[in-house]
């Protein structure tokens, strides 16, 4: 059963950091598990914690793709949502569901290489765990 | 304003036990503001609630409303429809509002998911303090706009106490002392003689101490 699991996973892109580097790896054929979500928006900041909740009930694991904490466009909006990660890890604690489901990476806007390497680890990661026990039955 | 702040999710799942069928009733004044209780919350909560249940196998079915407020009947009547399909009602509003459901709704269960905590206000966006703990006889007349009541720890009315330090509460050295921001005001004021003038005994009859109260307005009533 967990050999044939595939995580479903979700992945917010911030459009001057994340998304830029997803199109890149793309482009250069950098290889990153098939099927992965991936959600544009205008800044990691707009990510609510709602929107994360929802991502994890519908699947097994939420990533959000952030500029590095000191070039985000709109100044702050990276370190909120990096709060928000935090307040979200307390309630997957108080809850029983694994906090390592939702994590934030940064990067700059030219990192395919590490944009495809994350996902990858991450999906391993989320396969070791297995499903997400709290996901709504299919 | 209200403030208040979800209790912890186990607490709330054991109120909730084996029912599978509520709804979360949140308020869009108050406690929205506070984002203790607003729609944002009631969804965050909802999904919280839904993922704990799965967890669990035992898949619960979750309505959310939030009227614009909470503590009236007008607004509460909204809820009619959503409230008779429920086995229980859990309240994100503050006591009140869980109150007025209980009292319009007196067949449905009705639980509070948020602890109500103080008046106050938000200081900052994520930051909310204490302002008033409504005495029922207001005193900021006589200490500059600061209320001993809530502001001073110990609600000295001929404050300060002799635990005060460099402006700093005794309870806590990041706490500042009611009666150094009273002395301050009235110094700006110019009216720090409003100090000399010794406070009698407060009457608590108008507080907590004299029961429940009520005001009626005749002129008022229809
Ligand atoms: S129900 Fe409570 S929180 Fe909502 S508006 Fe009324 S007083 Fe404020
Ligand atoms: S004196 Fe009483 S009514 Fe006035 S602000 Fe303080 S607690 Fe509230």
């Amino acid at each position: 059963m967990k050999r044939d699991f595939e995580p479903k996973i979700t992945a917010f892109c911030c459009e001057h950091s994340g998304l830029p580097s997803a199109d890149m790896a793309v482009e250069s054929e950098f290889v990153y598990p098939e099927g992965v979500n991936i959600i544009k928006i205008p800044c990691s900041g707009k990510v609510e914690a709602i929107h994360i909740m929802r991502a994890l009930e519908e699947g097994d694991g939420v990533a959000i793709f952030a500029c590095h904490k000191e070039a985000c466009q709109f100044l702050r909006g990276n370190l909120r949502t990096e709060a928000k990660v935090t307040y979200i890890s307390k309630i997957l604690r108080e809850i029983g569901i694994e906090k390592e489901r939702v994590q934030m990476y940064f990067l700059a806007p030219s990192n395919g290489v590490k944009f495809a390497r994350t996902l990858r680890v991450f999906y391993k990661n989320l396969k070791d765990l297995g499903p997400n026990a709290g996901r709504k039955e299919l | 304003m209200i403030i208040g702040e979800r209790k912890p999710i186990q607490e709330i799942l054991d109120m909730i036990g084996e029912h599978d069928k509520i709804l979360i009733a949140g308020c869009g004044t108050c406690v929205a503001i506070c984002m203790a209780g607003g729609d944002k919350e009631v969804s965050i909560l909802a999904s919280a609630i839904r993922m704990a249940r799965n967890r669990e196998g035992k898949p619960i079915e979750i309505q959310e409303h939030t009227p614009l407020r909470q503590c009236e009947w007008e607004f509460v009547d909204e809820l009619k429809d959503k409230i008779k399909v429920s086995d229980t009602v859990l309240s994100m509003a503050c006591g009140i509002g869980v109150q007025t459901l209980v009292e319009r709704y007196p067949e449905a269960v009705v639980y509070p998911a948020v602890n109500t905590t103080f008046l106050g206000l938000p200081e900052e966006q994520g930051v909310w303090s204490e302002r008033c703990g409504a005495c029922g006889n207001c005193v900021l007349d006589k200490t500059g706009g600061i209320c001993p009541i809530v502001r001073c720890s110990k609600s000295l009315l001929n404050g300060p106490c002799g635990g005060a330090q460099d402006g700093k509460c005794e309870i806590d050295p990041e706490v500042d002392c009611g009666w150094q921001l009273i002395y301050d005001r009235l110094k700006v004021l110019g009216k720090l003689d409003n100090l000399t003038k010794i406070s009698p005994a407060k009457d608590w009859s108008t507080g907590r101490d004299g029961g429940p109260r009520k005001i009626v307005r005749e002129d008022m009533k229809l």
